[in-house]
């Protein structure tokens, strides 16, 4: 394989530490994922809540796999894109403009309520979404969980 | 116009056509009264168009069908790699038996668009999701490793 | 048949054949494979079904969906006593044998199943479900040239396999 045809793998880590205004944004679009596509056919969607999670300074876990096509792909393209522009750090792998896996921290809610969005692509037609949010202890924790362990 | 079919064609089969250039390929195929020549090619597009056609519509119809479906629940076989970090989570989201129905208030499940209470189900499919979006080692190292292939 | 009247047709019948398929492949999987093809074949043969009426296809589609079924049964088990009751079954059928002819759509979409998984699988994304390259690299995971390798070989190989049929097709006649 010739590395100078290579044009698939932008790394992208933007360790962006300029902190947003409190006015963190209400309403994120991938929201609009969750409700669209949770219950149908195809989709796998994982809505937690209560005690269990507080115990870990995690306030709501809310996931989705769902097998994708074009039109749902753009879709969460879209929305992962228009999110992403407010989060405080990045770790995404965009592969052709196509962001194939990516975890964005967004500014606090009321400067304690961290949120993150986990997204991943699998090579099996499916696209998985987490959406979560917790208090300060989170974040070591959300990091250390996406990265994989052997 | 048969002049550039040919070369058409010869880009098609090397995998380098656009996809304007396959539409054009394609209209020209299913053209009636093409010389003998043509038949056997003329018959691979025409198929490729109309099987993409048919199959768009399906899929359409499939996802208008996507009301809440009277569907028996299938509970995956889930194989779970026992990662220091998936035995976290598995943690997190334990929840526990005798510490009452009060903690699972509030979680479930959505499968092809049938709705799961039962907590140790939720709590494997929280597990399988979070999975789902781990990478391996760290990016960075995993995209080098990839480009020095 | 234009695509709004397939879809029309398509949606009024599925229920029915599906519920069919399920009960002679006995699971949704199957039953949904079978239906997804009678349905392409459909759309290929709409030609044909122009000259006939409404209750023709229906027939037809019905015939040909217990037809796959049994045959999607009978290549999970190749031999036991369930099987030999279907075969007796399916003898008996009386469809319309002109139709029931394998077709040249039904050899296609036969010889793309035959190519090594990557390669079938790139060439639907490109060739059936109209992905574009960039995206089925970022989908698949491999660089854009090897996208573009892998579908000039599956595109090679289904013109490559399918004059093959193509030719031994024409001295049959």
């Amino acid at each position: 394989m010739k590395t100078t045809t290579f044009t698939l793998t932008f790394i992208t880590v933007l360790l962006t530490l300029t902190v947003f205004a409190a006015q963190a944004q209400e309403g994120l679009k991938i929201q609009s994922v969750f409700e669209k596509y949770g219950k149908q056919k195809g989709a796998t969607m994982v809505v937690l809540s209560g005690e269990a999670l507080h115990d870990y300074r995690l306030d709501k876990y809310r996931s989705i796999t769902i097998e994708y096509d074009k039109a749902i792909l753009n879709d969460i393209q879209h929305c992962l894109q228009a999110d992403k522009k407010q989060a405080r750090e990045i770790k995404e792998v965009i592969s052709n403009g196509i962001i194939s896996s990516g975890y964005y921290q967004l500014p606090a809610k009321e400067d304690r309520i961290h949120r993150y969005i986990l997204f991943k692509m699998a090579g099996d037609g499916t696209a998985t979404l987490i959406y979560m949010e917790g208090g300060p202890e989170s974040e070591a924790l959300i990091n250390r969980l996406f990265i994989k362990r052997k | 116009m048969i002049t550039d079919i040919h070369r058409l064609l010869d880009r098609y089969f090397q995998g380098v056509t656009t996809t304007e250039e396959e539409k054009t390929i394609r209209r020209f195929f299913a053209q009636e009264n093409l010389p003998e020549e043509w038949h056997e090619t003329a018959a691979i597009f025409r198929f490729l168009e109309d099987e993409s056609t048919a199959l768009k519509v399906l899929k359409e119809i499939q996802r208008e069908e996507a009301r809440p479906v009277r569907r028996t629940f299938r509970l995956k076989t889930i194989v779970t790699v026992a990662a220091a970090a998936c035995a976290l989570i598995a943690l997190l989201l334990v929840l526990q038996p005798g510490k009452g129905s009060s903690s699972e208030a509030g979680s479930y499940v959505w499968v092809d668009g049938q709705r799961i209470t039962d907590p140790a189900v939720v709590q494997r499919y929280a597990e399988l999701s979070f999975d789902k979006v781990q990478t391996e080692n760290n990016i960075i190292t995993e995209q080098l490793q990839f480009m020095t292939e | 048949m234009d695509i709004t009247e397939y879809k029309r047709v398509v949606v009024a019948l599925r229920p029915s054949m599906l519920a069919i398929a399920r009960r002679i492949t006995g699971n949704k999987e199957d039953a949904e494979d079978v239906v997804q093809e009678v349905c392409l074949k459909i759309w290929h043969r709409r030609i044909e079904f122009g000259e006939y009426r409404y209750e023709n296809l229906e027939a037809y589609s019905m015939t040909m969906v217990k037809n796959l079924s049994i045959d999607k049964v009978r290549t999970r088990r190749p031999s036991s006593d369930e099987t030999a009751l279907l075969e007796r079954e399916s003898e008996s059928q009386s469809p319309d044998i002109l139709l029931e002819q394998k077709d040249d759509a039904d050899a296609l979409r036969h010889i793309i199943g035959l190519l090594p998984p990557l390669q079938q699988r790139i060439l639907r994304l490109k060739d059936l479900e109209e992905y574009e390259t960039a995206e089925i690299a970022g989908m698949t995971g491999i660089a854009v040239e090897a996208v573009r390798n892998n579908l000039s070989r599956a595109r090679k190989q289904l013109r490559e396999l399918y004059l093959l049929y193509y030719r031994h097709k024409k001295t049959e006649l």
